[in-house]
């Protein structure tokens, strides 16, 4: 009897405890790793320490969010150069998986050492900021040479959380529309400028028994960043209190932008490109299904990063395919996220003026062409196209172009700044599937959206 | 006396030290995290601002069964009873099926045996990345097969479809957990003395009344012992889940633990140790009800 009751204990407590390990845990557990390997990181730095004090050793440590073996390489090389000039200084590159790279992040940056400059997403800002995990770089970037030929979209995007400088952004992700250019031609269409010619020209080239569509339809994770374009595209930002957060009304003290019926219009319109022109199965869709969508021959249409530049130069041949400016909307304006990311120096690394000075080496006009070239990105400084005529010419062209406009073409993000847009990016692409799956009616997920964004208003009041 | 007395409590020093590392090591990675877990269940714990931390009693409880119509949790519950009953009568009766059908040795059995046993080899998100683009709706494998023989004429959107998500990651997870209890149940059998059979059939006995009264019950405890794992595993399985649909579309395939994935992303860890802890109390509640159910059965083994 004792034997069996030792043995129902014994068997509890394994179970809780492998219950422990993904249940409870996922929150704390995932901390044990990530922290043992931080302490691993520090335990080098403090190794490094005492030399420092001998021989003036510093170590960098760089934690990278937007890994890619191929970017690392990138950075890497510069790292190399810059270690060269400076005999003192060893720049070490972490490089977390990429799925979870930012949750990594955060528990390396909780636990308080071991990272000196750390990768920060428009995303991540907010709650680095808040937290005071990253320090503003002002003083550094005044005293920087290469300051003045910073553009004004990296100057606005530096400054845009907390007012001060608290990353260095690296370069701008802005969207343009891919398509299939010989699918057109055998139609006898042109390309589409407007988001109802891409809806238009979209039907015409539908035929589901052939397995063709028009459009690569986002309704997987970030998919509401679409639909925000479009809802942009319809009401323009001008009346808009600030375009970095574009839900909120200008002079309207906190009220949003989904009680207007031209925005009930815009998602109306947006959920017929899904209905009309997009395969079904794309309601489940994020960006490696797009991809792989346009790609492989399935969508003629597909609005993405300018990162699928090189996968389409690698499977398609150049004349298939064309990158056009973004779609405008009946307001007349182009709106798309002026998405970015930068550079970021931690608050408690131990060595700010070295940490910075290689911040600034990275961002320097040669070097961020350089980065920009080869990983895909809108360059910081107004110099590139001198510097690399890449810019100018070929498929990058058009981002100039766009930029150059900026009456029609103009950027919006969502209120990135509300300590609630945690949490509505986890749950509002749930809320739009239901949506476009006729689970919930256009005026319930208006009304949703609407409570959601007065309920932020009213928790954290006007923080744009 | 005295001598004994000092030989005992030395030895008794002597165990306690072998014991400690066994102890001391749960604690910290096991029990101190459980606990640590547990008290944020009853916090505001939001990583968008850590110095915001407060007790909330209840709050998070109350928010997750909140009677609203866009709460989904009481769908996700009854998910994860899917997700558990459905994978686990397939695995385990087509783990059984083949066990069975492995026990005899057959010219390449051992080359069949390595071939059965690789899915278990391989982690549960590449098994998942696999099958998402295997059921991928406009260029995926099962469409185009399914089309070839004729049985659709359009496209199925499996994970794209409300009625079908679920079950397709169901359907990945019985052919990623057949292996173990083909695993499992192989190695028991073997266990099984041939002198058994032969007797039976000496007896007359046909193959289904030596299947119930001999094979079975030789290898009940490994068989409830497997089931009890299991069912613990599977409902711990978010892995297939979160990269095959990310509980979409419009959250109809979230089990409790890949809504508490989700959860954790979106930096509300007050929230998902609620999730993690009422989880952690499923599982004891069944183990016990579980145990108390089988005494009577595993009892008889001995």
């Amino acid at each position: 009897m004792k034997r069996r009751l030792a043995m129902i204990l014994a068997l509890t407590m394994g179970i809780t405890a492998l219950a422990g390990c993904g249940g409870t845990d996922s929150g704390t557990g995932d901390n044990a790793p990530a922290q043992s390997s931080t302490e691993s990181t520090a335990q080098e730095s403090e190794e490094s320490a005492p030399a420092s004090s001998e021989g003036g050793e510093i170590t960098i440590t760089m934690v990278e969010s937007l890994t890619s073996p191929e970017r690392t390489a990138i950075i890497r090389e510069i790292a190399d150069k810059y270690e060269a000039e400076h005999d003192n200084i060893t720049i070490e590159i972490v490089s977390p998986p990429l799925e979870n790279a930012d949750n990594k992040i955060t528990q390396m940056l909780m636990s308080g050492s071991g990272v000196d400059i750390v990768e920060t997403r428009d995303l991540t800002i907010t709650q680095y900021v808040n937290n005071s995990w990253i320090q503003p770089l002002d003083q550094w970037v005044e005293a920087w040479e290469d300051k003045d030929t910073l553009t004004s979209a990296a100057i606005a995007a530096m400054n845009k959380t907390g007012g001060e400088a608290y990353l260095l952004p690296y370069g701008f992700l802005w969207r343009g529309l891919y398509c299939h250019k010989g699918w057109f031609e055998e139609k006898g269409m042109e390309l589409p400028t407007t988001w109802q010619e891409i809806h238009d020209t979209g039907v015409e080239l539908t035929d589901s028994s052939q397995n063709r569509f028009g459009f690569a339809f986002r309704g997987g994770t970030l998919g509401h960043q679409y639909a925000d374009n479009v809802i942009w595209a319809w009401i323009g930002t001008d009346i808009l209190a600030n375009p970095d957060a574009g839900y909120y009304l200008k002079d309207k003290d906190g009220e949003t932008i989904f009680t207007m019926p031209e925005v009930k219009e815009a998602l109306e319109f947006y959920k017929s490109l899904y209905t009309d022109c997009s395969p079904k199965d794309s309601i489940a869709w994020g960006f490696a299904e797009m991809v792989q969508g346009f790609v492989g021959g399935t969508t003629a249409m597909l609005i993405q990063d300018p990162e699928v530049i090189s996968t389409c130069e690698a499977s398609l041949e150049d004349e298939e395919w064309e990158l056009i400016k973004f779609p405008t909307g009946p307001s007349g304006q182009a709106v798309y996220p002026n998405g970015f990311a930068g550079w970021a120096m931690a608050s408690f690394t131990e060595h700010p003026d070295e940490v910075a000075d290689f911040i600034l080496y990275l961002s320097n006009p040669e070097n961020n062409t350089y980065f920009a070239k080869n990983y895909a990105t809108i360059p910081i400084h107004s110099t590139a196209p001198e510097i690399d005529s890449f810019f100018k010419e070929g498929r990058f062209a058009i981002y100039m172009e766009m930029a150059e406009d900026s009456n029609t073409y103009r950027c919006a993000t969502q209120p990135m700044m509300y300590n609630a847009y945690a949490t509505y990016k986890a749950e509002v692409d749930t809320m739009y599937q239901k949506w476009l799956t006729e689970e919930i009616s256009t005026d319930e997920l208006m009304a949703w959206l609407d409570g959601f964004w007065v309920d932020a208003y009213e928790q954290e009041g006007k923080k744009y | 006396m005295n001598g004994v007395g000092k030989l005992k409590r030395k030895r008794n020093r002597y165990i306690v030290c072998l014991l400690l590392p066994s102890i001391i090591l749960p604690m910290i990675f096991t029990y101190y995290p459980m606990l640590k877990g547990s008290m944020m269940a009853f916090q505001s714990y939001n990583l968008m601002d850590i110095s915001n931390i407060k007790w909330i009693g209840f709050g998070n409880f109350r928010k997750l069964f909140a009677p609203n119509p866009s709460n989904s949790f009481y769908t996700i519950l009854g998910n994860t009873l899917k997700w558990v009953c459905v994978s686990l009568f397939f695995q385990f009766t087509i783990g059984f099926g083949i066990a069975l059908m492995l026990k005899k040795k057959f010219r390449g059995s051992g080359i069949y045996q390595g071939l059965i046993f690789f899915p278990w080899a391989v982690s549960g998100f590449v098994i998942g990345i696999m099958w998402r683009w295997m059921f991928n709706g406009t260029s995926g494998v099962i469409n185009d097969m399914l089309r070839r023989i004729g049985m659709v004429s359009e496209p199925i959107g499996w994970l794209a479809d409300k009625k079908t998500a679920l079950y397709s990651c169901i359907f990945a997870n019985i052919w990623y957990g057949i292996p173990f209890f083909t695993i499992m149940i192989t190695a028991a059998l073997r266990g099984v003395s041939e002198d058994l059979y032969e007797a039976a059939s000496v007896d007359g006995a046909n193959a289904w009344v030596k299947f119930w009264c001999i094979t079975v019950p030789s290898i009940r405890s490994v068989l409830l012992l497997t089931l009890l794992m299991r069912v613990i595993w599977i409902f711990n399985f978010p892995d297939l889940i979160y990269s095959m649909t990310q509980g979409g579309p419009a959250g109809s395939s979230h089990i409790v633990t890949s809504y508490m994935m989700q959860l954790v992303q979106s930096l509300d860890y007050g929230l998902a140790s609620a999730v993690g802890l009422l989880s952690i109390l499923f599982m004891i509640f069944f183990v016990i009800i579980y145990l108390a159910a089988t005494k009577h059965l595993s009892g008889a083994d001995e």
